[in-house]
């Protein structure tokens, strides 16, 4: 499912590939939404986009105090 | 999607009816009619839940709202775009947008689909006696909780809560005599081992992973033959921790006795399910990051977990930092994203048959 390889760093991050470190990954089985982590620098990445593949930095979790 | 005219109307109604706990009656009623007005079939319930449905479709989504608040009129009233009032944001606003989501729908995509509205009473009293009743009559494939987590946010996890209440008896003797130990001596001994027990547990873990304890109330008194001590403890729980755990600690100091009132585990989301990745879209639609949050209190969600086991999250616009205080109030650009986000979500989310 996944191809990962180098990417020239001139490459535009976060289309088929991780913002963070622009690792490629490619493949047809993902969700919108999903959550992946980045096999170059195990960041935490989120599909937010499916034609072309769009990665973003996946939300962090907060702790709230509160209900 | 329907055009929508933004309108604040409906959720300052509903929060014009006023509504504690234990007296929310008269608006379960009158809310049940309105959503007759408006199209859905509404009745209130054994327990004066309002219930209410919309669409035939066989994937059930559950709204699982509350329609009580807690004590403490706020005078209602529209100043700076924002909405004051008991309840606009626990959690009336998240009732509201519930409403005025589905309603925003298209037949297209309400097709497959039943919306159940679930307006719980005693949400904020111990017992939430309206989850534990719909949590044994209906079995939705999707919850989402009306609690605020903020328009473009979603919550993702509730600490569990143990809830118990300590007594100490004995006849009354000379405080002078040999080996006296005053009654409340023996429960704060039981407060002191727990303590040191949390302390322990919570070395090195998360703030959603401790136990976080309470000495939530101490009396002490006297008749002619007996003293005795009593005291109200809560504990903030993880998913790891083990409530029955905890309340035979409690239990473990000769003499003390423990009424166990409840003990609710945590609930969180993994957040890969369709429910959470469709919220996260709906949320970068708008043009926003979305945020997850783990909170330290609980919900209605901790009551139907068990039973349901389904994908679940809590979501609500506005900020919950306003809850119980005596400026509770909404903004009405908060709202209406609330609704915006919520009827995405409801038009995205797979049917059984879609997948």
């Amino acid at each position: 499912m996944q191809l990962q390889k180098q990417m020239d760093a001139k490459d535009v991050a976060g289309i088929n590939g991780c913002p963070t470190c622009a690792f490629e990954i490619t493949g047809d089985g993902f969700m919108e939404g999903e959550v992946v982590t980045c096999e170059g620098c195990s960041a935490e990445l989120e599909v937010v986009g499916l034609k072309p593949l769009r990665f973003a930095e996946a939300p962090e979790v907060e702790e709230d105090w509160g209900e | 999607m329907r055009a929508r005219e933004k309108s604040i109307e409906f959720l300052k109604w509903m929060v014009e009816q006023y509504s504690p706990s234990h007296h929310e009656q008269a608006f379960s009623r009158a809310l049940a009619g309105q959503l007759e007005r408006r199209g859905w079939r509404a009745h209130t319930d054994e327990v004066g839940n309002t219930i209410a449905s919309l669409g035939e479709g066989d994937t059930c989504i559950a709204l699982l709202g509350h329609i009580d608040t807690v004590p403490g009129e706020v005078p209602v009233r529209i100043e700076d775009g924002r909405l004051f009032g008991r309840g606009t944001v626990d959690a009336k606003g998240a009732l509201g947008a519930f409403i005025e989501a589905v309603e925003l729908l298209e037949e297209s995509e309400r097709a497959g689909k039943t919306f159940l509205l679930l307006g719980c009473v005693e949400e904020e009293v111990a017992i939430t006696r309206g989850a534990f009743h719909v949590r044994e009559r209906y079995r939705p494939d999707f919850v989402i909780n009306g609690e605020p987590s903020g328009a473009h946010a979603v919550t993702i996890g509730y600490k569990g809560l143990v809830r118990a209440e300590l007594e100490y008896r004995a006849s009354r003797r000379h405080t002078a005599s040999r080996d006296y130990r005053a009654p409340a001596e023996h429960v704060v001994e039981a407060w002191n081992q727990l303590r040191a027990d949390c302390d322990a547990w919570n070395r090195e873990r998360s703030l959603f992973e401790q136990n976080l304890p309470a000495l939530t109330s101490f009396q002490t008194g006297s008749t002619d033959t007996e003293e005795w001590a009593r005291a109200s403890v809560n504990v903030r729980t993880g998913p790891a921790s083990d409530g029955e755990r905890l309340l035979a600690l409690l239990g473990g100091v000769p003499g003390v006795t423990v009424k166990a009132l409840s003990n609710k585990g945590a609930v969180s989301t993994e957040g890969n399910d369709a429910l959470s990745r469709m919220f996260k879209r709906a949320i970068r639609e708008r043009g926003a990051r979305p945020t997850l949050r783990l909170k330290t209190g609980t919900s209605d969600w901790n009551t139907v977990a068990e039973a349901w086991r389904v994908p679940t999250l809590a979501y609500g616009p506005g900020d919950s930092s306003l809850d119980h205080t005596p400026h509770e109030h909404i903004g009405l650009d908060e709202y209406e994203e609330g609704v915006a986000v919520l009827a995405r979500v409801l038009a995205l989310l797979p049917t059984k048959t879609s997948g």
